[in-house]
């Protein structure tokens, strides 16, 4: 294992999110606090019975000047950037444009505007007039033009390792700043539903026709959500809640299953606590990958277990949401800042009965426990795994 | 950031085996698919073109640094990504009634050689996938040169795309490449370092079918160092605006 350096903690100075429990982060942690999933059927036609975690509602097409990269996943992008934009411009006024990054995770871009554009391609032989890959789908597009918005001249990119890419901006921001590259960092991840997804999970045996039941004896598998997520870290400012430590690894292991003993889930976990320098009696609550696949479910009891024992509650919240794949890192890093700031535990839906061979603390009811220090977990294809810790500033 | 040094490069490009074919500008009709013995043929089934030529050009790297590859971080980039995966899918889900090929699905995800590498070496360590569109090789270098300031040791960066497939060769048609650079915190001979921004990429002797390809702006900073030629080199696509390195030379001769 490397050795892991203790860094400071970076004030996170605001967030949002959009996504099946609403159309704003207020309405998203309202749904989650009352314990309401926003799982439903399809609007997609796919060809097997499933329930998704679709955003609520019509999506406002993106502003005239920036037509060209008008996709579904940039309406749910920029639906959550507004509502932090103010914040944003005051950290782009605090810092300069240049010292700003926008760090995102995605792992279907714009997947569902290409297969519009093929589906027509295939029956007309021409791509419609209006598609163009390269500001539609291409992962790039959707923070090329968000920078455009927040006038951020600071890196863009993306990371996209599957399920993981929006926990892992996190470090990537962590390093940035580390680094004197930057000072501040908008990050966060953005994926829209798609047949193709839907249709892959299914092909892999893993998609659950009912509402995902995490932990659960009777778990089927996974319901694919959308939405959007955004945090900004900055290297100094007052804030209530700080990034303590994130912590990578690779399973090295399977392409779509984890290694079975949870070791790359546990090591992630053990290099955040790491660079937060903390120990496993110093996390409150944990907010698991929790994808309700047997396998998923099993390695990562088995990766808390070891570190926590039963003492720290373990929620998913895919009950709630759905698996937003290349956005679930960081809409959990946003429901771990509301566990913080209201108390709150969100109840893990659809768990009981609980599997009794999963040796961890399942959160079966929404409680008040007060947490200060809450971690988040994802992991990806690939074997791709990280492990985001936040809490009040020490 | 603190300065970083090339320990090692790697090159596939249809007609190109390595870094060294392609220097000597002779290309070979035969050389169509990259060997990548670092993925077997059970791990690699359902994988593109793509995933290998990260692969190969990775081995390569890790090859002429002297780098356990079972062992070294990775960072690999690319602007299109598994794009002839995802048109294969597209295929299934509009021909084949939405059967996809779960074997093709599992690799179509942006990550799947580093996952694939990881794997077939039992590699554990730090690995990302970076997406920064025309940009990915100088983001993808500042994801792995920021790594390097903070954990120090070795990483290597690939960054390739391959030829987009039809039909979406209508929108952006241009040739494969593979590149890699091992890339060390530790002192060497090639030392890049004053990151910094330029408005306009200088003209570089990019084959124009490789103008478009995100990994061509990562060339002229390998052919500096096969080169061993000391200076401003840009890494963003030739008349872009970008970012250009310096690259100091401490002594000529072998080995990389």
């Amino acid at each position: 294992m490397p050795i892991v350096s203790p860094v400071r903690p970076l004030p996170l100075t605001a967030w949002s999110t959009v996504n099946a429990l609403g159309a704003d982060t207020r309405a998203v942690l309202d749904a989650l606090d009352a314990g309401r999933s926003g799982l439903g059927p399809s609007p997609l036609e796919v060809t097997m019975e499933t329930v998704v975690g679709a955003y609520p509602g019509d999506l406002p097409p993106l502003p005239r000047e920036y037509a060209p990269y008008d996709t579904r996943l940039a309406r749910l992008g920029l639906a959550a950037f507004r509502e932090i934009q103010p914040q944003v411009d005051a950290a782009v006024g605090r810092w300069g444009a240049d010292r700003v990054a926008i760090l995102l995770g995605t792992s279907t871009g714009g997947l569902e505007e290409t297969e519009q554009a093929f589906r027509a391609w295939l029956e007309r032989q021409s791509i419609p007039e209006q598609y163009e890959y390269q500001r539609q789908h291409n992962f790039a597009a959707f923070g090329e033009m968000l920078g455009c918005i927040a006038g951020i001249e600071g890196p863009t990119y993306v990371v996209s390792t599957a399920c993981s890419s929006s926990g892992k901006v996190a470090a990537s921001a962590q390093r940035l700043i580390a680094s004197g590259v930057i000072d501040a960092a908008l990050i966060g991840g953005i994926d829209s539903l798609t047949r193709m997804t839907l249709q892959g999970f299914h092909s892999l045996g893993i998609l659950s026709g009912k509402p995902c039941r995490p932990f659960s004896l009777e778990r089927e598998g996974i319901n694919i959500g959308e939405g959007a997520a955004f945090t900004l870290v900055e290297r100094e400012g007052d804030a209530r809640v700080c990034l303590l430590g994130v912590g990578e690894s690779s399973d090295a292991y399977r392409m779509s299953s984890p290694e079975p003993e949870g070791r790359g889930a546990r090591e992630a976990m053990e290099r955040a606590l790491a660079q937060a320098g903390l120990t496993p009696e110093d996390v409150d609550h944990i907010n698991a990958h929790g994808t309700a696949t047997k396998l998923n479910d099993e390695a990562e009891a088995i990766a808390i277990g070891k570190l926590f024992g039963d003492r720290v509650p373990v929620s998913s919240t895919k009950g709630y949401t759905g698996h937003q794949l290349g956005a679930a890192g960081g809409t959990e890093i946003v429901f771990a800042i509301h566990a913080i700031l209201s108390g709150r535990l969100p109840a893990t839906l659809g768990c009981d009965p609980i599997d009794p061979s999963l040796q961890i603390r399942v959160q079966r009811e929404a409680a008040v426990t007060h947490p200060k220090r809450v971690l988040s977990n994802s992991f990806a294809f690939g074997g791709s795994n990280v492990s985001v810790l936040v809490g009040e500033p020490k | 950031m603190k300065p970083i040094h090339v320990r090692g490069v790697g090159l596939w490009a249809p007609g190109f085996s390595d870094a060294t074919a392609w220097r000597e500008g002779r290309p070979d009709p035969e050389v169509d698919k990259p060997a990548c013995k670092l993925v077997n043929a059970r791990l690699g089934r359902g994988s593109s073109r793509f995933a290998s030529m990260l692969g190969e050009v990775v081995e390569q790297a890790a090859a002429q640094a002297g780098v356990d590859v079972r062992a070294v971080p990775t960072v690999y980039g690319s602007s299109l990504g598994e794009i002839e995966t995802m048109v294969t899918l597209l295929r299934m889900l509009y021909e084949e009634e939405g059967k996809l090929s779960p074997n093709r699905f599992k690799n179509s995800v942006h990550n799947a050689a580093s996952g694939l590498v990881s794997i077939g070496t039992s590699n554990t360590a730090f690995s990302t996938a970076i997406a920064g569109g025309d940009r990915s090789f100088e983001v993808s270098l500042l994801e792995a040169w920021a790594w390097l300031d903070q954990a120090g040791g070795d990483v290597v960066l690939a960054v390739a795309d391959d030829a987009p497939p039809e039909p979406l060769d209508q929108l952006d048609q241009h040739g494969a490449l593979a590149i890699a650079l091992c890339l060390s915190a530790g002192p060497g001979p090639l030392t890049i370092s004053g990151l910094r921004r330029q408005t306009e990429a200088p003209a570089s002797r990019v084959p124009d079918d490789l103008r478009r390809n995100c990994a061509s702006a990562g060339l002229a900073l390998v052919e500096a160092v096969l080169a061993r030629r000391a200076g401003e080199v840009s890494i963003s696509l030739p008349g872009r605006a970008g970012m250009a390195v310096t690259l100091e030379v401490a002594q000529p001769p072998a080995g990389v």
